[in-house]
């Protein structure tokens, strides 16, 4: 079997040719067989054709319109939160501290949702009592505040004053430009001074 | 200013995306002008349509920048990003089923003077070699004989002959076994070789 003529070469054999990585059995081959030149020829014309294509471009505006859908990080948070990081890794205490701090708030929404999910109707008695409670103490508010004005000694002169529509609509007036001149008066005092700039008259 | 741009453009890879993590836009901006051509080039060549390779290489582009978090650097960004070109291409022609070339220009041109523009310049199968080699240029028959090939074929062929990826790099970017992407790369050689043999003369 010794002098039987070697197998025509592969398609991987015509690959390393194309790389120029030939084994050199396979090299003294294709010099003798016509027809292992040319296949490698043909290949070689299909690979040189491909290498020729050329380039293509997109739109001259291709990179705004990328950029305009690209979120970019703000390198500043980045850094803090970089910061934030080394802090928290600069030594076992302070991560043991993070861990803790971590395992405790999350140890305590979780045994709040679960009691929730487990007690709801202590929860809606609950709910009902705040609301009963609450309307009752607003309810007395009210009248303790209404009480205590009807009490007040003005409170017979108020009521005279808004008997009368034409004297209700002075008072209102009166109230108006007296609430009126107190905001023009604020805002004078207010009002930041000029800023002077060097060698600039304002 | 221009040192800065100079420094980016000398760069590696890892580096301009190690600096855009960091919320450099510049080094996006970078990673853009490196990969805008051979991304458009691969995409266009395999939907054959204008607008649509701009809107899938936009879509590509915007895809990996906004999730350059997630990128892994001991794979090469190169990869990284054709791979989802190539997804991207691969899925349209699935979904449209355009893996068949179209003759009629694109589904998508909607003015006659886009319909013409995107007509694909090629005889159909009883077209003499000449009247081809006549209707256009090398160039053209080249396009059209990729046209033909297979979606996977079309890509691999791409990669490996008109971008000069290497096997290895092609078999991560498609997702193949390398025996696969070495066969298919044979195949769309030979197929090529007889798409194109009325060129000889």
């Amino acid at each position: 079997m010794n002098g039987a003529p070697m197998a025509h070469l592969s398609p991987d054999d015509i690959d390393a040719w194309l790389a120029g990585a030939l084994p050199e059995t396979a090299h003294a081959h294709l010099y003798s067989c016509a027809h292992c030149q040319e296949f490698a020829r043909l290949e070689r014309a299909v690979v040189d054709h491909l290498a020729l294509l050329p380039p293509l471009s997109p739109r001259a505006d291709f990179p705004e319109r990328v950029m305009a859908a690209v979120f970019v990080p703000d390198p500043f948070k980045l850094r803090a939160l970089a910061t934030l990081r080394r802090r928290v890794a600069a030594s076992p205490r302070a991560v043991g501290i993070a861990a803790l701090l971590a395992i405790t708030i999350l140890g305590a929404m979780s045994g709040s949702v679960l009691w929730s999910m487990t007690h709801r109707e202590t929860l809606t008695a609950l709910g009902q009592w705040l609301m009963s409670e609450g309307s009752t103490l607003l309810w007395a508010g009210v009248r303790t505040a209404a009480s205590g004005v009807v009490e007040q000694p003005w409170y017979t002169d108020a009521r005279r004053l808004f008997a009368s529509p034409s004297r209700s609509a002075l008072a209102l007036a009166v109230a108006s430009l007296i609430y009126l001149t107190g905001v023009l008066a604020l805002r004078r005092l207010l009002a930041l001074p000029a800023q002077r700039v060097a060698g600039v008259e304002a | 200013m221009a040192e800065g741009r100079t420094d980016l453009a000398a760069a590696p890879d890892q580096e301009i995306v190690a600096l855009a993590r960091s919320g450099k836009e510049a080094a996006y901006r970078e990673l853009i002008r490196r990969y805008e051509r051979p991304i458009f080039s691969l995409i266009f060549r395999m939907v054959r349509d204008r607008e649509l390779a701009e809107d899938l290489a936009q879509e590509t582009f915007i895809k990996a920048l906004n999730a350059i978090e997630s990128y892994r650097p001991e794979f090469k960004f190169s990869s990284w990003i054709f791979k989802i070109a190539n997804n991207s291409a691969i899925d349209h022609l699935r979904r449209r089923e355009l893996d068949t070339l179209s003759l009629d220009g694109s589904p998508h041109a909607e003015t006659p003077d886009a319909i013409e523009a995107t007509v694909l310049q090629i005889g159909d199968r009883q077209e003499t070699p000449l009247e081809t080699v006549e209707a256009k240029e090398l160039g053209g028959a080249i396009e059209v004989a990729i046209a033909r090939l297979r979606p996977e074929y079309r890509a691999c062929i791409l990669l490996r002959h008109v971008e000069g990826r290497a096997y290895e790099e092609i078999a991560e970017i498609m997702g193949l076994p390398l025996g696969t992407v070495k066969t298919y790369i044979h195949r769309a050689r030979n197929e090529l070789r007889q798409l194109l043999a009325h060129l000889k003369s």
